[in-house]
């Protein structure tokens, strides 16, 4: 008996789950909105590989400091050094500055920006930011026309579901490694003390009974980042809220994720972009 | 509604392929890899600061700092390099790190070469308001 219900149902429930999938992740977007998107990521993406993360930085830098990440391990593709660099990194600049609405052009921006930055985590730091920023460079590159405005909605909800959880689970890691009660340690003090901003050694001299605070702050917003799913004030709220967030972490602690934030704002901006 | 097409089913499957990835990585705490890596940012509760300091002696005997940049690393790339390298505990088996350190300085420096090099650790307790530094010398190259 359980076994006929179970394949009568089974149909019925995959059949909707497969139309709500659609109905979510396929619901049109005017390609036209992705050119916000597409403007903000491609120009941030180029001063910030020129003026930023400067990866000529790593000309010269000793091999012994790099241990190739598995996208350059898999690929086949070489850590970039010495010439070769120069001409990836000049590259990929051009290449975002004249793409505008050239996919191909774009993808030659992105693949260099992937590489470029696959060479700079091979060195041990990796950026979550700038993940954000090459996925969405990625998603932009494959938007196959400015008519399919069913995968211009895909493109725009991928990179918000990225976006949750590089901020959910920044927020659920302090929780399974240091339990409810992470707020009132000293991670926000490490981390000021780490950093070596200016004004986050004020704010450890003259404000350290802030911290809790500010962490805790902080943390909630991490957590609260699933409201970014759902349509709405609350989201382009949560989304200009993470600017300020952001800008308060580099000035604070010196880490530079505004490329996230970015993301963030344009992706939001694009999907309600009719809504006002 | 809009019937799923090839097109969407091939896009629909990579795209459960990647959640399934980034959940299996955000739960688990994997560490995972770029593009698929896991998310943390201060997951932990420390009682002290602790940083790792590399100090150069020239032949003169003036001895400084080695900042990370005069190695061709950002601070955070020489920090995780040396975490990788010497493991939890520094003894004088991890002593080609500081000669590798020091190789790497004099190539770059050949007109401020190091004949010595050094390997502190500077231990704050937190919150650091009125606390002191401690500094401890862990390792020192050549060997004496």
């Amino acid at each position: 008996m359980a076994g006929a219900v179970t394949a009568v149902a089974a149909p019925v429930v995959a059949a909707a789950a497969a139309r709500g999938w659609d109905a979510w992740w396929y619901a049109p977007v005017a390609p036209a909105r992705l050119d916000l998107l597409r403007r903000a990521v491609v120009l941030y993406a180029a001063a910030d590989l020129a003026l930023v993360r400067a990866p000529l930085r790593h000309l010269a830098s000793d091999a012994r400091f790099a241990d190739p990440v598995l996208l350059l391990r898999v690929t086949g593709l070489p850590r970039l050094a010495g010439v070769g660099l120069v001409v990836a990194h000049v590259t990929t600049v051009l290449a975002l500055l004249a793409a505008g609405r050239r996919r191909a052009v774009l993808a030659i921006g992105a693949a260099g920006y992937l590489w470029l930055h696959a060479t700079l985590y091979s060195y041990g730091e990796v950026s979550n930011s700038r993940t954000a920023v090459a996925v969405a460079l990625v998603v932009l590159a494959t938007v196959p026309s400015r008519r399919n405005a069913e995968v211009a909605g895909w493109a725009l909800r991928a990179l918000l579901v990225l976006l949750v959880y590089l901020y959910v689970f920044a927020g659920v890691s302090k929780l399974l490694a240091a339990g409810p009660g992470w707020w009132q340690g000293g991670a926000l003090a490490w981390g000021l003390l780490d950093g070596g901003m200016p004004a986050g050694a004020w704010v450890l001299q003259h404000a350290a009974s802030a911290l809790p605070v500010l962490a805790l702050a902080g943390w909630l917003l991490e957590l609260a980042a699933p409201v970014l799913l759902v349509p709405g004030r609350a989201r382009r709220a949560w989304a200009w809220g993470a600017i300020g967030f952001h800008g308060t972490v580099w000035v604070l602690l010196g880490l530079d994720f505004v490329g996230m934030a970015l993301v963030c704002v344009a992706t939001v901006t694009a999907l309600d972009g009719d809504r006002r | 509604m809009t019937p799923l097409r090839s097109r969407h089913r091939l896009r629909s499957a990579a795209t459960l392929v990647w959640l399934l990835a980034l959940l299996v990585v955000g739960v688990t705490q994997v560490r995972g890899t770029w593009p698929v890596s896991r998310s943390t940012m201060f997951a932990f509760d420390p009682e002290v600061h602790v940083a790792l300091v590399l100090e150069g002696t020239r032949a003169g005997g003036r001895t400084q700092v080695l900042p990370a940049a005069g190695l061709g690393l950002t601070p955070g790339q020489l920090r995780n390099w040396l975490a990788a390298e010497l493991g939890s505990q520094v003894t004088p088996a991890d002593l080609p790190v500081l000669a590798t350190v020091a190789e790497v300085w004099n190539a770059r420096h050949p007109g401020d070469a190091v004949t010595a090099a050094t390997l502190a650790q500077v231990t704050t307790p937190l919150p650091p308001a009125d606390a002191v530094p401690r500094r401890e010398e862990l390792l020192s190259w050549p060997a004496p």
